[in-house]
């Protein structure tokens, strides 16, 4: 179980995480979302001890990280997309690693096979494409075959055939028992894989559930144009449904119902709507408006 | 710990750098101790014979000219000892620049324990280029003597005492250069303040010193004059002396301020810089 504590980081007067707390079971796959810029990769080093925290703590299973001896047995990060230097070989990467987490060169091997990059093991990391760093990176996460992984943005620059791998792999890890937290800013990208899903905006936390917790949440959002505004604005307040502009002139968007009910009560109050149009309501809809607002439900 | 500097062992030997400052090393202090010795050899042989000098005249310059064998087997520490420097300074700004050191830190999250490793294993580090400095020195400056027709002296105790104190200074060289590097951090920043504090600031420093009476003995614990201590007491500065010779520290005392540079330089920079947020 890896407890995030009331964590709080300030850089001057911008507020980057505000009094974050959720926890993460063990055995799953959770999803760390928001926009970017909303402070997942600041928690993330902070749960590291990359990064000090204003206030609050990180545990794993009770102990800080910097309490932790061995970190790379149990923890395994892959935090920085391009911590490299170009001029060392993939395999003299990991051996500079291996002594921290006594794996010998043989595991060095095994575990670059085991991510694909088997032929590139003497290749320098200055030729690899971005998406063979982050599988490299992920090599140095598991190389102390580690219980617990923390992985920020893992899917970014991989191709295709990568994005369907590291889902594999996540999904691999989750089965034999090991934590994953996985960070993204898109829902989408990780919705296959996760259990549960850990969703802050501004630094602070909007949803911690499973995924099942966040479909609940899912509002219907419908597109209409009319070009009775007033009417259709009373109307919406007389429902209680949520108007805003749409992007079109005469557009609006209605959230809450569904596109029947708009229909039947429109055409009860004898408003002509010109278009009458429901949004693909995903997770990833739910995902946006959690948030785009301020930090609505909790 | 032992893990740690294993680490760092691994990430120097990995890369280039170490192999192209040794290339440097040898042009730069095997070609000076090649060129020094053949002029300073052919000075003393066929170019005072060939001038008319007497024997007694080739004695008398000889004496004044002192111990100009030990001044070229020198080079390896007097010249070398900013590479030296540059070394284990980029050993570390590397880390930073190729964020590699948020790596290293999660490996390690006790920042105190890298530092130390980075410390410790510059020791062997700056012995690898200490070898290449000295076997520079004594076979290029030993060949420039032999093509002069000069005495070699390579045998002599006093020329290997000096060989080893060599790699003692260069090897401490080495650490001061990580302390530095975990200051400045900066790999630019390093390339130039190595160069300019080594080559411009100190000898300034170091002449503005040696002028006055009050100012003499504390010139013996500049940088380059601990150097000359700890390296067996060979100093370029007793030409620009009043008396002719050099105030120096005592070999042990010049190792201890170099190690005392090492170790200040290392914990200010774990206390200004190191422990700060890796973002």
């Amino acid at each position: 179980m890896i407890v995030f504590d009331h964590l709080t980081k300030r850089y001057g007067p911008l507020v980057a995480v505000d009094d974050l707390s959720f926890s993460v079971e063990p055995g799953k796959v959770t999803g760390f979302l928001g926009p970017n810029g909303a402070g997942k990769t600041t928690t993330l080093r902070m749960a590291t001890a990359l990064i000090r925290p204003d206030a609050g703590t990180v545990s794993f299973d009770g102990r800080p990280y910097a309490a932790i001896p061995q970190p790379g047995r149990h923890i395994g990060i892959a935090l920085e997309p391009n911590a490299f230097h170009p001029g060392r070989t993939a395999l003299n990467h990991l051996l500079m690693l291996a002594p921290y987490v006594g794996a010998d060169k043989k595991r060095c091997e095994e575990v670059l096979g085991f991510v694909g990059l088997g032929d590139a093991t003497g290749k320098r990391v200055g030729k690899f494409s971005l998406g063979m760093r982050g599988r490299l990176n992920l090599a140095a996460a598991i190389l102390g075959d580690p219980e617990v992984l923390l992985l920020d943005e893992p899917v970014n620059g991989l191709d295709p055939e990568g994005i369907r791998w590291i889902r594999q792999f996540m999904r691999a890890l989750a089965e034999s028992g090991r934590t994953v937290l996985t960070s993204s800013h898109l829902l989408s990208e990780v919705q296959q894989t996760v259990d549960n899903v850990v969703i802050i905006a501004h630094g602070k936390l909007v949803h911690s559930g499973s995924l099942a917790t966040l479909e609940a949440g899912n509002v219907p959002r419908t597109i209409v144009s009319t070009r009775q505004r007033d009417a259709l604005i009373s109307l919406a307040q007389f429902h209680h449904w949520r108007v805003s502009a749409g992007t079109e002139p005469h557009s609006f968007l209605i959230e809450g119902p569904s596109a029947g009910e708009i229909g039947a009560a429109a055409g009860a109050s004898h408003i002509i709507l010109d278009q009458l149009a429901s949004q693909s309501s995903d997770l990833e809809a739910v995902f946006l408006h959690l948030t785009e607002g301020q930090g609505g439900m909790r | 710990m032992i893990p740690a500097i294993q680490s760092e062992l691994r990430k120097f030997l990995s890369t280039k750098m170490w192999w192209v400052l040794a290339i440097v090393t040898v042009g730069y202090v095997g070609l000076s101790a090649l060129s020094t010795a053949w002029a300073l050899g052919w000075l003393l042989t066929d170019g005072m014979a060939s001038a008319g000098a007497g024997s007694e005249d080739v004695g008398m310059i000889t004496a004044a000219m002192g111990d100009y064998h030990g001044m070229v087997y020198g080079m390896a520490a007097s010249l070398g000892y900013f590479i030296a420097a540059m070394m284990g300074a980029l050993a570390v700004t590397a880390e930073y620049r190729h964020n590699t050191i948020a790596v290293t830190f999660l490996a390690e999250p006790r920042r105190w324990i890298v530092v130390l490793a980075k410390v410790v294993a510059a020791l062997p580090m700056g012995l690898i280029l200490a070898v290449v400095a000295v076997v520079s020195a004594l076979g290029l400056g030993a060949l420039g003597f032999v093509v002069a027709g000069d005495a070699t002296h390579l045998g002599d105790s006093s020329t290997w005492r000096l060989a080893g104190l060599q790699l003692v200074t260069l090897m401490l060289w080495t650490a001061i250069g990580t302390g530095l590097g975990l200051l400045v951090r900066s790999q630019v920043g390093v390339i130039i303040g190595v160069l300019v504090f080594t080559l411009l600031l100190e000898p300034i420093l170091r002449m503005i010193f040696m002028i006055f009476e009050s100012t003499r003995s504390i010139s013996r614990f500049l940088p380059s004059a601990a150097s000359e201590a700890a390296a067996g007491g060979e100093s370029a500065y007793s030409l620009v002396s009043d008396t002719g010779t050099v105030d120096l520290l005592s070999v042990p005392q010049g190792i201890l301020v170099l190690l005392a540079y090492g170790v200040v330089f290392g914990v200010a920079g774990y206390f200004l810089r190191v422990r700060r947020d890796v973002a």
